[in-house]
């Protein structure tokens, strides 16, 4: 109920499209009445034989049903608007709240969930709007309108027609409750099949990998089974129950009627004409009303559920809001400093236990650690995609709580782990770091990455639409797209998080070189497991469970020969020992040639 | 309309529940009739002659009449829904095992959401067309066999004005039906890009919030939108024209039967029941004609529909057993590439000319340039792909001589990009080997180093993992995929850069682990730390899709060229630093 009230006041501001609703399907349910009434003359005076001016009869009848058409396609075009025009306006804004709310939130939401919250949820919702809510008022209004002409016709005749309405009641509410648990189980059913065929068409790689395909198909089958046993009981239902609506509301109404009118006819209190009026007053006005105006119950506890899901997804609160008070952040130094960093996902498990870290501008800084030990979350923090729980990240003096988040990403460029490119031309992929770029800027951040020849020997060069239907690119090569994004919204800050892992040496050498460039002068997050990568960095800092274990430069850690000296070793085992051998030789033949 | 052909094709199984349908839809039909020759009966000769015993008669009738046809209409109706539901059933996994059939080549080139869609939506849509405005129509068409000469029969005069308006209708439906089925397709495909934009938009919001642009992409996306607004706006106005045109002409039709018909009644010519009667009969006949605006609608998304389940259904898979396609119970897994060349798009190879063979047993090492082709190699051992010229012979046959399933049941196969299923982790593990008990599934988890991390998860290994589930990382998804692998006991271990997101010291116990797993077994590895490669039985050195070196590292090392590029790059800091802490 409550979410029905909120409805309400979303619907509210259209005011003036559901007021010229109400009056024109007014008109129409009007319109709609005259004509039995209409026959019922005609028939009177052709039963009496007496003459009547037949093309007056003619012009009411072709002008009444003409009026109500052209009521009726306006009433409908009206209704179409508002479906639209409400469609708009929610998708519109549940599409900008979601753009809103944090990284948490679509972690744990499925893509396809959120996807059908704008697309299915807000279509159910049109069809109580456009579908549910108009005919409520027509119905009602035709329902009003009946009751009074019936009973002016005969009263008698009125009463007998409307017994067998607690029939047709008691019909549906017998059906209603097992037809609705049955759509529920189906709804469950193909929820559980969509979300299994979403994965397995995903991962059909793995599928094929396994030669899994006739175990899938299987699976495939029994599911639907399910579902068609439950959708052929439910069709069952629903025709048993609408058969019987339709007897007991045609068949056993209209036999009411011929039965008592025929009789009130003989006996002088009706005309054939009333008789024949009544029975398409009845049938025609009266019977379908009473259901939907009972149906309409049920329509509403279906919206429920999308209502639920779509005021749930409005209700939840970016966890990262602006603050009222938030300022813009300046163009920054890129002084970064962690204080006291506490950061929980879920409540009472610290990922990050107290960290403090400080980074002066243009320095370089590398994560380093096992999977596990906290160090994209680390990054996370810093572009604010997660609030610290406690302490707080200082960015050239101010808490990057205080400042306006869009100053702060605006200037803090990342570059994650899992390349996420666009279905669009290269061109506009790298442009959407900065998307006032001129072609030669786009081009020029392009071959900084060091995929520009790659690029340009395409048929199409930076037109080459990529995804589907378009260029198959490598994952090394969709990374350096991503890292060319990235040089050309030209951050203060810069943070590669695994940014070069699917890169060979040779061409993450040419890469390292352009980030090289582009971290000179700004300061740079960098987390690589490959330490050739990271040996470079000013400041190495080693992860462990969420605290710093060691933090230093690569020789400084050497020296202490902890955690990281044996990462280093550990990598190049080979290496090293080779190159001992090696120098040890020469100092063994420097050394024989100095004894000597 | 061939397509359509088709489509009925697949109710040739159910054949006699189909003339069993069609039969009760003509007896359903029959049952209409009755009813306004009752109300005339009534009328003309019941009423004007006080038969007070014909009224209960009437009474009686009518009550049998409807039990007549709820009768029959529920058989009909409930037939419908199960032919409706048997073909659903039945495209859906036609659809589904020929996609399961399709090679990866057609994954490649679309979004999963539009593959899903046809599998879904599109069937939804042809079972509402069947089952609803399909059978709407042959009853409308069964009706209008009966009814019309029925009205003749009645008043030849009265029948002529009813049908002479009718080709009116077809003018008009004429003039509208191109610009509404103009407006369905554009519509269809306005939709089909929103929902594709949305899908993308969701999906990557990590970048999308990285570069600050979700104003912006609202703004994108209403535009969208707001296309979407148009389009059906354009249409709506359209049909709603075309259906005041169409009432217009049945209500001057109905109105001028009125007319004529109370001039012959009045002239004695005509019994005023017979009138009322006659226009019902006109309602059944200006009804369909209403009816077809709406199934004109539906037809039009229908038939975009079938078109696409069809074109699924036709596309032929690249990869099939060939009908004399051997199987291949205990692989070897002796591998060869003979003169292989191959492109993803046969106008630009990708791979140029390989030769090469292993042994089996052997561990070979796959390394160069991002794009130089190694992925594609392995691609081509698993055959997801056909080799464009050449050969891929495993165990002395050509690769297309074996049976599909034979060969990757034998190969284990670790991608880049580690898909796992939301099901438990146990599942996940034991995805090619259903059967597997708890002890070898340990065992797997053991050799991707995962078990200590699963333990510590409090359900261990029925923990559930992707949606509601427990969110992996990269490395730990990585760590499952091999552990996936291992399980199947495979002859052929393919690992294309499989442990790239894990640190080195996990890295390293991994290795130490699939050290014992590889043993016995044929092993492809593509990495690019060459720490994990170093100790490979042959390193193949690719680039720009050709072979440049074979041979071990110390080998390799030893001679100017790309590997030992690659060596010097990767190596060069640490040669350094080492040399650094050696001599200094």
């Amino acid at each position: 109920m409550r979410n029905l009230v909120r409805l309400f006041h979303e619907v509210k501001r259209y005011w003036r499209v559901l007021s010229l609703i109400v009056f024109l399907t007014a008109c129409t349910a009007g319109l709609g009445l005259p004509g039995p009434l209409i026959v019922r003359y005609l028939v009177d005076h052709l039963v009496a034989r007496e003459p009547f001016p037949i093309h007056l009869f003619f012009l009411a009848y072709v002008g009444v049903s003409l009026a109500s058409s052209i009521v009726g396609a306006a009433l409908s075009l009206t209704v179409t608007y508002l479906g639209q025009q409400f469609k708009y306006d929610m998708r519109r804004k549940l599409y900008a709240h979601m753009q809103t709310l944090s990284l948490g939130f679509f972690e744990k939401s499925q893509t396809g969930k959120l996807m059908s919250n704008i697309t299915n949820d807000v279509a159910t919702l049109d069809q109580l709007i456009s579908g549910g809510f108009v005919t409520l008022v027509s119905d009602l209004v035709t329902l009003c309108a009946v009751l009074v002409i019936v009973f002016n016709m005969n009263w008698y005749l009125a009463l007998w027609s409307l017994s067998v309405f607690p029939l047709y009641i008691i019909n549906y509410m017998l059906h209603i409750g097992r037809i609705k648990q049955r759509a529920d189980e189906i709804r469950e059913e193909r929820d559980i099949m969509l979300g299994d065929l979403q994965e397995r068409l995903a991962g059909a790689l793995v599928v094929k990998s396994y030669a899994k395909e006739r175990y899938e198909v299987r699976q495939f089958v029994g599911q639907n089974r399910n579902l068609l046993e439950l959708n052929v009981n439910q069709g069952m239902l629903g025709t048993r129950l609408w058969t019987l609506a339709e007897f007991i509301g045609s068949g056993l109404g209209i036999a009411i009627i011929m039965l008592i009118g025929g009789r009130q006819v003989m006996a002088g209190n009706l005309s054939p004409g009333s008789l024949i009026a009544f029975v398409s007053f009845i049938t025609g006005y009266l019977y379908g009303p009473i259901l939907r105006l009972i149906q309409i119950n049920d329509q509403i506890a279906r919206t429920n559920a999308a209502l639920t899901r779509i005021f749930g997804t409005l209700d939840t609160q970016p966890n990262i809001k602006d603050r009222p008070e938030a300022v813009e952040l300046p163009t920054i130094q890129g002084e970064v400093e962690y204080r006291r960093v506490w950061f929980e996902y879920e409540p009472g498990q610290p990922v990050i236990k107290g960290v403090s870290l400080k980074v002066k501008p243009g320095q370089m800084v590398a994560f380093v650690g096992q999977s596990g030990s906290g160090k994209t979350t680390m990054i996370n923090l810093l572009s604010r995609h997660y609030d610290v729980t406690d302490g707080a990240i200082i960015v050239d003096g101010h808490d990057i709580r205080d400042v306006k988040l869009s100053s702060l990403r605006r200037q803090v460029g990342v570059v994650i782990q899992e390349t996420i490119l666009f279905n669009t031309t290269i061109r506009e992929n790298i442009r959407y770091g900065r998307l006032e770029a001129s072609d030669e800027e786009v081009e020029e951040a392009a071959r900084a990455a060091n995929i520009a020849h790659v690029i340009e020997a395409l048929p199409k060069g930076y037109d080459t639409r990529i995804g589907e239907e378009g260029v198959k690119l490598s994952g090394g090569e969709k990374q350096r797209i991503a890292i060319a994004r990235a040089i050309l919204s030209d951050p203060r800050i810069l943070v590669l998080d695994e940014a070069t892992s699917a890169l060979d040496s040779e061409t993450e050498t040419l890469i390292q070189g352009a980030l090289d460039r582009l971290m000179e002068g700004r300061t740079s997050f960098v987390i690589a497991h490959r330490l050739s990568t990271i040996v470079k960095a000013d400041m190495i800092v080693v992860m462990e469970k969420g605290i710093i274990k060691e933090a230093g430069s690569h020789h400084e850690l050497l020296e202490q020969g902890g955690v990281y000296a044996g990462l280093y070793t550990q990598q190049f085992k080979v290496a090293l020992d080779q190159q001992r051998a090696e120098a040890e030789a020469q100092l063994g033949s420097a050394g024989a040639a100095a004894t000597a | 309309m061939s397509n359509l052909g088709r489509l009925l094709g697949y109710l040739k199984p159910y054949r006699a529940r189909v003339a069993l349908a069609v039969l009760l839809m003509a007896l359903v039909t029959a049952s209409t009739l009755p009813m306004p020759r009752i109300t005339q009966y009534v009328l003309d000769v019941v009423l004007p002659g006080k038969l007070y015993r014909m009224l209960n008669v009437v009474f009686w009738l009518i009550i049998g009449l409807y039990i007549f046809r709820g009768l029959v209409s529920f058989g009909l109706n409930y037939l419908l829904g199960w032919l409706g539901q048997r073909i659903v059933f039945d495209l859906r996994f036609q659809s589904y095992r020929h996609l399961n059939r399709l090679s990866l080549s057609y994954y490649d080139k679309r979004q999963t959401g539009k593959i899903m869609a046809r599998v879904i939506d599109d069937i939804n849509v042809i079972q509402y067309m069947i089952t609803g405005g399909f059978v709407t129509l042959i009853t409308d068409i069964l009706t209008l066999f009966v009814v019309v000469p029925v009205v003749f029969h009645m008043e030849w005069r009265l029948a002529w004005i009813a049908i002479v308006i009718v080709p009116t209708y077809v003018l008009i439906y004429k003039l509208f039906l191109k610009r509404i089925r103009a407006l369905s397709v554009q519509l269809r495909e306005k939709w089909d890009a929103l929902i594709g934009a949305l899908q993308e938009k969701i999906a990557g919001i990590t970048v999308v919030k990285a570069f600050n642009r979700e104003e912006y992409e609202v703004e994108r996306f209403m535009t969208t939108v707001k296309d979407n607004f148009t389009l059906g706006m354009t249409q709506a106005k359209l049909n709603r024209i075309l259906g005041l045109f169409v009432t217009i002409i049945s209500a001057g039709g109905t109105g001028l039967i009125y007319w004529y018909g109370a001039v012959l009644v009045l002239h004695r010519a005509l019994q005023p029941g017979e009138l009322i009667a006659f226009v019902g009969y006109i309602g059944y006949l200006y009804g369909p004609a209403l009816r077809l605006v709406d199934f004109n609608i539906q037809a039009q998304w229908a038939g975009a529909a079938i078109d696409r389940v069809f074109e699924t259904l036709d596309t032929r898979p690249e990869i099939m057993d060939a009908p004399d396609a051997a199987s291949l119970p205990e692989m070897r897994g002796a591998v060869e590439f003979r003169d292989v060349s191959f492109g993803y798009d046969p106008e630009k190879p990708v791979l140029h000319h390989l030769n090469f063979a292993v042994e089996p047993g052997e561990m070979i090492a796959i390394v160069g340039p991002s794009g130089a082709g190694k992925t594609t190699v392995v691609n081509l051992i698993a055959r997801f792909y056909d080799v464009t010229d050449g050969a891929v012979v495993i165990d002395g046959l050509d690769v297309r001589q074996i049976r599909l399933e034979s060969i990757r049941r034998q190969i284990g196969y670790v991608s880049q990009e580690s898909l796992l299923f939301s099901v438990t982790i146990r599942e996940n593990i034991a995805y090619g080997h259903h059967d597997a008990t708890d002890e070898e599934i340990v065992t797997a988890a053991r050799n991707a180093d995962l078990h200590d991390f699963i333990m510590s998860l409090p359900d261990g290994y029925s923990t559930k993992i992707g949606e509601d589930g427990v969110k992996l990382s990269v490395g730990q998804k990585q760590r499952l995929a091999i552990a996936r692998a291992t399980l199947t006991n495979p002859r052929i271990l393919i690992l294309d850069d499989a442990t790239s997101a894990l640190d080195s010291e996990t890295e390293a116990n991994v290795q130490a682990a699939l050290e014992q797993v590889m043993k016995g077994r044929t092993n492809f590895v593509i990495a690019h730390r060459l720490s994990t490669i170093m100790h490979a039985d042959r390193i193949i050195v690719m680039d720009g899709g050709r072979i440049v070196d074979i041979g071990r590292h110390d080998d390799l090392v030893q001679r100017p060229g790309v590997y030992k590029n690659l060596y010097d790059e990767q190596f060069r800091s640490a040669q350094d630093s080492a040399l650094a802490s050696i001599l200094g």
